[in-house]
């Protein structure tokens, strides 16, 4: 399980396949406001990036080893998020 | 314009160009104390006009200029490769704005950021310069929709750009369907800024080429703007600088002409008080034989005066060349041969498009990253070598690179892509038969060709462009070794302005000054005149012919009765206006036109011939002797 729905939060871990948008899409969709945990999302695919910038959930959580996703995907994810 | 600002703009450019060519200077030899001496004095003189004149943005960023020399030549600090750029970046500004002043007498309106950039690298010119040598690349990602189907991760392939800088995120805008969200539906748009150079980016992305687009990004903070070159150029050679012996001896010839007319008034006298006709004669055809010398000495020191020195025309290139080269991360040092050849102003300064193009084929496609230059065992700094010499009464004008040429392979497949040429016709073409391909017009049009590492970009345009001022152009080329164009021009020429019209299936040019007026005549308005034709002309009636009937072309359609409005030409015959009809005014050209030639020049009303853009053969009609 890489997407983990708990107590109003969804935790995104591991390597998250184009596969678990799905999932994620549907948990975000659901009414409430669900915050998501990426702390433990070591590398997430486009699609999941793609769902979190369409339904624009709190994000939370710091992020995991890597240049990239520390130095240019996370801070692009917040930015994005932070827009409106 | 005030008379202060309007010396300043004929200084200033020529105060550019020497600190300019002082700078070239100390950057090939650091030590060159003169030159060193030279650039300051030149920023200082520049500063010092520009302080005259409410003009803060100039003044500072020559003032910012001045102090760096100013402590270099103290030798407090060295001047180090971005510092030359930074005050190089100054004074092609500055020669920017100095063109902006002669246009509109005002700085544009983004002079103040820009001086302050300026400043800011003049002060800091390393930070600018990490930027600058690395040349940064826009990276636009639009993913195909059914991307995510294709196993494609958008995402993950943004983590294998090399030497990211800088990413953004975004989505497609929502459709208004109201149709739930499709997560497999891709609809991110990734932008991202990276410092590798396209050939890198294009290797990451090499199997979504067709989604991305790269932009080179303006280097540095100076915000060099690199569209039109051109327009800076026209305006220094707007003023002619005239050597003082030149005009010396023009006013001696004058001085002979005011004699030789007072050397008439004694024969007006004489006439007058009835002198014998046949030694009035001789006096009269020894003092028109006098005249008619004079005005011509007269006529080739005025043809002279328009010859200036080719070489400080080429300075001007190597700073182009480094404004190119920098957002591409190129190193290029542009040589120019020194020469004292002279050439008509004219000539020199239509040379300037085709050249600013070539240069920018060099920069582009010829000089290859320094990674692969030192593979291929070549220095890493890259070498343009610009020369100009005189050839049996031509000027023949060289460029050469020693980038990695022209491959004929490649462009024998670009043509067969392109459908110029059957690929059985290609494959018997020879090598250099094959290179000249990319003079075709519509061979460059595809970028792909660059692509290709092609050369063609506008090679078309600058064939046609040299053509018009009646030279030639050469290419040859060694895959790997380098690319050399030869241009070979007449060192004068007389552009004579034409207006093509069309008649038939025919066209011709006409000189536009013996065309009075180009008119439009109903068929109501043209009036039968025993076996011709007339029309009213500004309250006159004249003759209308039409120019079919005139170059023999047959008279078919004259009989008939035509509907439509005719256009003529009204033009000048023995000082009686003609018109002339014609079926259509195709255009206006300034053209090189030749004297006609061989048979030709035994045809009446033939003025001569130009060789068109396409290659074509224009004749030049002579009105006055078609209607005569």
């Amino acid at each position: 399980m890489s997407v983990r729905a708990e107590g109003g939060i969804i935790h995104l871990e591991g390597h998250c396949g184009v596969e678990e948008a799905e999932t994620l899409a549907v948990l975000l969709d659901e009414p409430g406001a669900w915050e998501v945990e990426l702390s433990g999302g070591l590398q997430l695919h486009a699609a999941l990036i793609q769902a979190l910038l369409a339904f624009r959930p709190k994000i939370r959580g710091a992020p995991p080893e890597g240049v990239f996703n520390k130095d240019f995907l996370f801070p692009a994810l917040a930015l994005a998020l932070d827009d409106r | 314009m005030e008379e202060l600002l309007a010396q300043f703009l004929i200084e200033g450019p020529e105060l550019v160009q020497q600190g300019s060519d002082a700078l070239f200077a100390l950057e090939r030899n650091p030590e060159d104390r003169p030159s060193l001496d030279d650039a300051f004095r030149a920023l200082h003189t520049l500063k010092g006009s520009a302080g005259l004149f409410d003009m803060p943005p100039l003044e500072n960023a020559l003032h910012a200029a001045e102090d760096v020399l100013g402590i270099a030549r103290e030798g407090r600090r060295g001047l180090s490769q971005a510092m030359l750029n930074a005050l190089l970046a100054t004074l092609t500004q500055t020669e920017r704005w100095l063109a902006a002043l002669q246009e509109t007498e005002q700085l544009p309106a983004d002079a103040v950021q820009t001086s302050a950039s300026l400043v800011r690298a003049l002060a800091d010119p390393a930070g600018g310069q990490t930027r600058r040598e690395a040349g940064l690349t826009a990276i636009r990602y639009r993913p195909d929709p059914k991307c995510y189907f294709r196993g494609d991760d958008p995402i993950q392939l943004m983590r294998g750009v090399p030497k990211l800088i800088e990413l953004k995120l975004g989505l497609r805008e929502a459709d208004e369907s109201g149709a739930p969200y499709d997560p497999f539906t891709c609809t991110l748009i990734i932008d991202a800024v990276s410092a590798a150079s396209p050939d890198e980016l294009k290797a990451a992305f090499r199997f979504v080429l067709d989604q991305i687009e790269l932009t080179p990004l303006e280097s540095g903070e100076a915000a060099l703007d690199q569209a039109e070159p051109v327009a800076f150029t026209e305006q220094s050679l707007r003023t002619l600088r005239v050597e003082t012996v030149k005009l010396e001896g023009l006013a001696a010839l004058i001085d002979e002409l005011v004699a030789a007319k007072n050397g008439l008034a004694g024969l007006v006298g004489a006439a007058r008080d009835g002198a014998d006709p046949r030694a009035l004669t001789a006096d009269l055809t020894a003092q028109y034989g006098l005249l008619d010398r004079l005005i011509g000495r007269v006529h080739h020191s005025v043809t002279g005066l328009r010859m200036v020195p080719v070489t400080p025309f080429l300075r001007r290139f190597p700073r182009l060349v480094r404004e190119m080269a920098a957002p591409l991360g190129r190193d290029i040092e542009v040589i120019v041969e020194a020469s004292a050849v002279e050439a008509d102003k004219d000539v020199i300064e239509r040379l300037f498009e085709p050249l600013a193009h070539l240069l920018r084929n060099s920069v582009d496609h010829g000089v290859e990253p320094a990674e692969e230059r030192l593979a291929a065992g070549k220095p890493a700094r890259a070498t343009i070598t610009l020369a100009a010499e005189a050839v049996g009464g031509r000027l023949r004008l060289k460029l050469s690179d020693d980038g990695r040429g022209i491959d004929p392979v490649k462009i024998r497949a670009a043509a067969e892509t392109r459908g110029l040429l059957p690929a059985e016709s290609l494959r018997d073409l020879s090598d250099q038969d094959a290179i000249e391909l990319i003079f075709l017009p519509g061979f460059s049009t595809a970028q792909s060709v660059s692509a290709l590492s092609g050369r063609g970009v506008g090679m078309d345009a600058v064939r046609a462009a040299v053509q018009r001022l009646g030279g030639r152009v050469a290419l040859s080329s060694r895959p790997g070794a380098g690319t050399l164009v030869e241009m070979t021009l007449p060192l004068t020429v007389s552009l004579t302005k034409i207006i093509v019209v069309s008649d038939g299936d025919q066209q011709y040019g006409v000189p536009m000054d013996r065309v009075l007026e180009t008119v439009r005549v109903g068929q109501a308005e043209i009036v039968p005149i025993r076996a011709g034709q007339a029309f009213n002309w500004r309250d006159r009636t004249v003759p209308l012919l039409a120019l079919s009937t005139l170059t023999g072309r047959g008279a078919a359609s004259d009989g008939e009765p035509r509907r439509e409005d005719r256009r003529v030409l009204v033009i000048r015959a023995q000082d009686q206006p003609v018109g002339l009809a014609i079926d259509a005014i195709v255009g206006r050209l300034d053209v090189a036109m030749r004297p006609a030639e061989g048979l030709l020049a035994a045809m009446p009303g033939l003025a001569g011939t130009t060789m068109l853009g396409n290659g074509r053969v224009l004749v030049i009609l002579d009105p006055e002797a078609l209607v005569a």
